[in-house]
């Protein structure tokens, strides 16, 4: 890690409690968390959260490893928010471009970039619209008038260098300028003012500068240049461009070191677009999309319906919003907290009492029925089948997502579908083949008994008392997950204990990290997955200091684009 | 069909409720004689295969044959099918890995799967071109697009917001896929694009320009790919270059000359509603009824020779409510053979039958656009339950301007050692490319024996 970097940059800058950076081993587990608070508590910013000292003592003052990063492509969200900043335009043309794989749950892996003809000439198609629209206002979109021909040139020049500053999320450089200028001039020749500018846009939205995250202004093995810090802030935790504080902060020498970058964390996580931020990497972890595509059994089901669908996914965006941007929150609390945001329609559905107000309120829940995210409407009813709930599908996402460790497809010729319910039998009792069965065993063994669990919420994620008239019976089992093993009764305490599990930890931290850094993890990342995981466990952790942990780390810090610029 | 020259009176009169009279520029310039007429190819992709071959496969040989309840919608093309069985699918046989992403990673290819990104633990992608692809090599050179590749509903379903290989079948190259159109809007827009005015009017002129302005901003922004290139580690490299190549194509397209053989009816579609929601699961038959219209136009303005239609994605979960059936499509096809599940491929058939009507309605000078075509109907496995890759689906519909011998069926018999590799060259043959083999190198290649052609 980088502990002396930390050590220099931000111990001496900030005020109080940073007596619990790396290299102090001899404070306890937990760092000191400094003096608390939210990183979005309040306008006035308490200092930023302290890095906790790392599990592994190997990692303290280690020699940066950053690792190599792939170049990145805007993802279609990051495209939408780019250009909404960019140009105000909210028309969020990525909705039609070709989808991007998802390699390790995550759809911005620098591996899986492939530009298509199709998704090249939806670029195009994007970048025409966007440029037709913005230069329907040519003064307030280049913040300069024509007029003589003289002033329209001259405002042109100054357009060039602030669109492409924005654009390029850096400056161009005197050769970039150039060129740009040549291409306006030639273009307004045969086609004028108002066309030229246009071309101008199309082709700065075209570049590969702004479709791709090129850095590697700086050395390997240095910290990276400060305008790729700040787009690696924006993009980390708005999914977005840079803001004029990170633009100005890099432009003045302000955006160089790991006190500085956590200052802008903590500064951006207070603002609204962080929750882009949180919507990006929950939505992607948890498979929310999933939700508003589900086909459930009307007869079963007569609640549900596609609006239901889509409430349900407010409810947990609106949710997890709090528990990493409220100031408090952390892996803990989301996994236990007995509240959630709804609306009036989803008390009905939930047969609970409607918040005040008009929109999503906050409600407590009766705490032996519901609590945490797992327990939630939008996760039970994707993990679910149309008329029936599937441990199988519960057991697996528990599995997959929070310990990391998800069993094999079932083998080939396997008949993977369960009897429907006849009236008679519980589904515990309908997956009895999956624990006689001895080719089903293996694999089952690790998923059922921790699906069963989930056993009181039905297809839609309804509590039931009883599946086919008889009790439910919801306890279950763990195995092969290290601390979080054992035996439990029920979804809250399954959850309980996954809240305290370090396995539990140490996935997160790996996923997050598959998110921020769009690629997957390396031998060389031991220590910054380490950091993280300790981040996120002890009484104090909160969300907001896990990201500013992630910030500090070496990744995070340093130049890992490898070959370009040198 | 030797020339033949649209007037755009012709065309104002159209051939039916879908076209508007939009004056269609370039399309209706007289053009050079063709020697014979385009050929065209076309795929057809729907999941899962059958669990019920009885239902789904011919019976009899020859010209006496019968089609069971799956296939029946295509009764009325009897005479202009060729049905094969037995052909296999050597490639994926004794594969590891999933076998909806083994069956999906070759259908196209008849290659072994080539390892890529792994998405769901699945790293299993196309391991080489895919046939449409090569043959829009040869064939594609002369017409707008190359190829058209176009989808309904492929990537909903499969796990979060991206991609799967699952997803894909189409292959520039080993585990570079290409992807569909999935919106009949993008589809309307690509085509039409480049073709006409922004404006309505009968003047070419804003085209033209709007034309030129598009070359001059792709030329400049070339540049910067080009620039940026060799600063990046090879990898890196590679995508900037993919995509330096792609602008190129575009362009290539933007330069003019694009010559065009249309076949009667040959009129721009209405535009499909803006308000379409092509995310939502129910509008999955709209969606594909659009996408079929929009690819029979394509190929009936020679937009395009070559193009794909992909249903779904390999291992389909859609459950086909719009017909009654409420479960998962692939959690279906893993138990037995049932009427819900045959009335699932009879749909499917209904579609194809579709495509083969809207095709056949193109008069190209006394054949019809679909006698001068190739149409393959295929699926990501044979036979559900088992995923096998033996007797593969192979119904093909149109003589590919009379190389078919049509209105038969040919059973190469349960020891047949015919592979998917000799179909796919004499899909080339067909099309005109000599090509003598496709694919995995092992696999037995060379066109297809017996009676195939006329």
């Amino acid at each position: 890690m980088r502990a002396q970097l930390f050590t220099a940059l931000i111990v001496t800058t900030l005020v109080s409690g940073c007596s619990g950076a790396a290299g102090s081993p001899s404070e306890g587990d937990e760092a000191d968390g400094g003096s608390g608070g939210g990183a979005s508590g309040g306008t006035t910013a308490p200092p930023p959260e302290v890095v906790p000292k790392p599990r592994d003592s190997a990692c303290a003052g280690a020699a940066p490893k950053p690792g190599i990063a792939g170049l990145r492509k805007l993802t279609p969200f990051e495209y939408d928010n780019t250009v909404e900043e960019l140009l105000r335009a909210t028309t969020k043309p990525g909705a039609s471009f070709p989808a991007s794989q998802l390699v390790l749950g995550f759809d911005n892996n620098a591996d899986a970039v492939n530009a298509s003809t199709l998704a090249v000439e939806q670029y195009q198609s994007a970048a025409e619209t966007l440029a037709l629209a913005a230069v329907k206002d040519l003064p307030k979109l280049m913040g300069c008038n024509g007029g003589s021909a003289a002033a329209e040139d001259t405002c042109a020049k100054s357009f060039i260098k602030s669109f492409g500053l924005h654009a390029f999320r850096r400056p161009l450089t005197t050769a970039e300028l150039d060129r740009f200028t040549r291409f306006y001039m030639d273009s307004k020749a045969p086609n004028g003012f108002t066309d030229s500018v246009r071309m101008l846009v199309e082709a700065f939205l075209q570049s590969p500068h702004f479709l791709y995250r090129v850095e590697g202004a700086a050395k390997t093995g240095s910290v990276a240049a400060p305008y790729a810090l700040a787009s690696r802030l924006s993009y980390l935790i708005w999914s977005s461009m840079p803001d004029e504080t990170l633009f100005a902060a890099a432009a003045s020498g302000r955006l160089k070191g790991a006190g500085d970058v956590a200052l802008q964390a903590q500064r951006m996580l207070a603002d609204d677009r962080a929750k882009r931020g949180v919507n990006n990497f929950f939505g992607q972890w948890l498979e929310l999309s999933r939700v508003q595509r589900l086909e459930k059994d009307a007869e079963a089901n007569p609640t549900w319906t596609p609006a239901i669908a889509g409430l349900l996914r407010q409810e947990t965006e609106a949710y997890v919003q709090d528990q990493v941007l409220g100031g408090k929150g952390n892996l803990k609390s989301l996994l236990t907290d007995p509240h959630s945001f709804i609306n009036a329609d989803l008390a009905k559905f939930y047969g609970l009492q409607a918040p005040a107000g008009s929109g999503f309120g906050r409600v407590n829940l009766n705490p032996k029925q519901r609590a945490g995210l797992l327990t939630q409407g939008a996760l039970l009813a994707a993990a679910a089948k149309p008329r029936q709930s599937s441990p199988v599908a519960r057991g697996y996402f528990v599995r997959d997502r929070l310990l990391c460790s998800p069993p094999p497809p079932p083998p080939a010729n396997v008949n993977a579908k369960l009897p429907e319910p006849d009236g008679t039998a519980t589904t515990r009792q309908r997956l009895e083949s999956h624990r006689t069965d001895p080719s089903c065993r293996g694999c089952h063994e690790l998923l059922d008994p921790v699906g069963l669990g989930f056993e009181h919420y039905d297809a839609v994620g309804l509590w039931r008392d009883q599946d086919e008239g008889k009790p439910v019976d919801a306890t279950g089992k763990i195995s092969s997950a290290g601390d979080a093993d054992g035996a439990f009764d029920g979804a809250i305490e399954l959850a309980t204990k996954l809240a305290g599990s370090q396995t539990v930890q140490a996935c997160f931290a790996k996923q997050f990290f598959r998110f921020a850094f769009a690629r997957g993890e390396t031998d060389d990342d031991a220590c910054t997955l380490d950091a993280l995981s300790v981040a996120l466990g002890g009484n104090d952790a909160t969300f907001a200091r896990f990201i500013a942990t992630l910030t500090q780390t070496d990744p995070f810090m340093y130049e890992t684009q490898a070959g370009v610029g040198q | 069909m030797k020339f033949r020259q649209l007037s755009r009176r012709a065309l104002l009169r159209g051939a039916g409720g879908i076209s508007i009279a939009l004056p269609w520029l370039d399309i209706m310039a007289p053009r050079r004689a063709y020697a014979a007429d385009p050929k065209r190819f076309i795929v057809v992709f729907t999941p899962n295969g059958t669990n019920n071959y009885e239902q789904f496969t011919p019976k009899g040989t020859g010209a006496n044959f019968t089609l069971g309840t799956e296939t029946a919608p295509l009764l009325p093309w009897k005479n202009k099918m060729l049905a094969l069985s037995n052909v296999n699918a050597v490639s994926a046989l004794n594969s590891e890995g999933d076998q909806h992403g083994v069956g999906m990673a070759e259908v196209l290819t008849a290659t072994r799967w080539a390892k890529g990104p792994a998405v769901d633990d699945v790293p299993i992608w196309g391991g080489g071109i895919s046939i449409d692809q090569r043959i829009a090599q040869d064939v594609g050179k002369s017409t707008m697009f190359p190829s058209l590749e176009l989808g309904v509903q492929t990537t909903l379903g499969t796990e979060g917001s991206g991609v799967h290989p699952f997803s894909r079948m189409v292959y520039k190259s080993a585990a570079t896929p290409v992807p569909a159109i999935e919106d009949p809007r993008e589809t309307f827009k690509r085509l039409f694009s480049n073709l006409a005015p922004s404006g309505a009017g009968a003047d070419t002129s804003g085209l033209d320009k709007a034309r030129l302005q598009r070359k001059s901003v792709l030329d400049f922004v070339k540049e910067d790919y080009q620039q940026l290139a060799p600063r990046l580690s090879t990898k890196d490299k590679q995508k900037i270059d993919q995509h330096f190549t792609a602008i190129s194509e575009i362009e290539k397209r933007l330069g003019g000359a694009t010559t065009v053989t249309p076949a009667m009816g040959c009129n721009k579609p209405a535009e499909p509603s803006p308000t379409l929601d092509v995310k939502n699961p129910a509008n999955f038959p709209q969606i594909g009824k659009l996408q079929t219209d929009l690819l029979a136009v394509a190929l009936a303005c020679d937009l395009t020779r070559v193009a794909t239609l992909q249903w779904s994605w390999a291992r389909s979960d859609v459950a086909l409510q719009w017909i009654g059936v409420k479960d998962s499509h692939h959690d279906l096809s893993h138990g037995a053979a049932s009427a819900t599940l045959s009335s699932i491929n009879k749909w499917y058939a209904e579609q194809v039958a579709y495509l083969c009507k809207t095709l056949d309605g193109f008069d190209e000078g006394g054949k019809t656009l679909l006698d001068n075509s190739v149409l393959w109907w295929t699926s990501d496995v044979s036979f559900g339950p088992t995923h096998s890759f033996t007797n593969i689906r192979a119904l093909l519909f149109g003589s590919c301007g009379g190389y078919f011998k049509t209105g038969q069926h040919i059973d190469y018999g349960n020891a047949s050692k015919v592979t998917n590799n000799q179909l796919m060259v004499t899909f080339m043959r067909a099309m005109g490319i000599q090509a003598a083999q496709f694919g995995e190198a092992s696999a037995a290649q060379g066109p297809l024996p017996g009676p195939i052609t006329a």
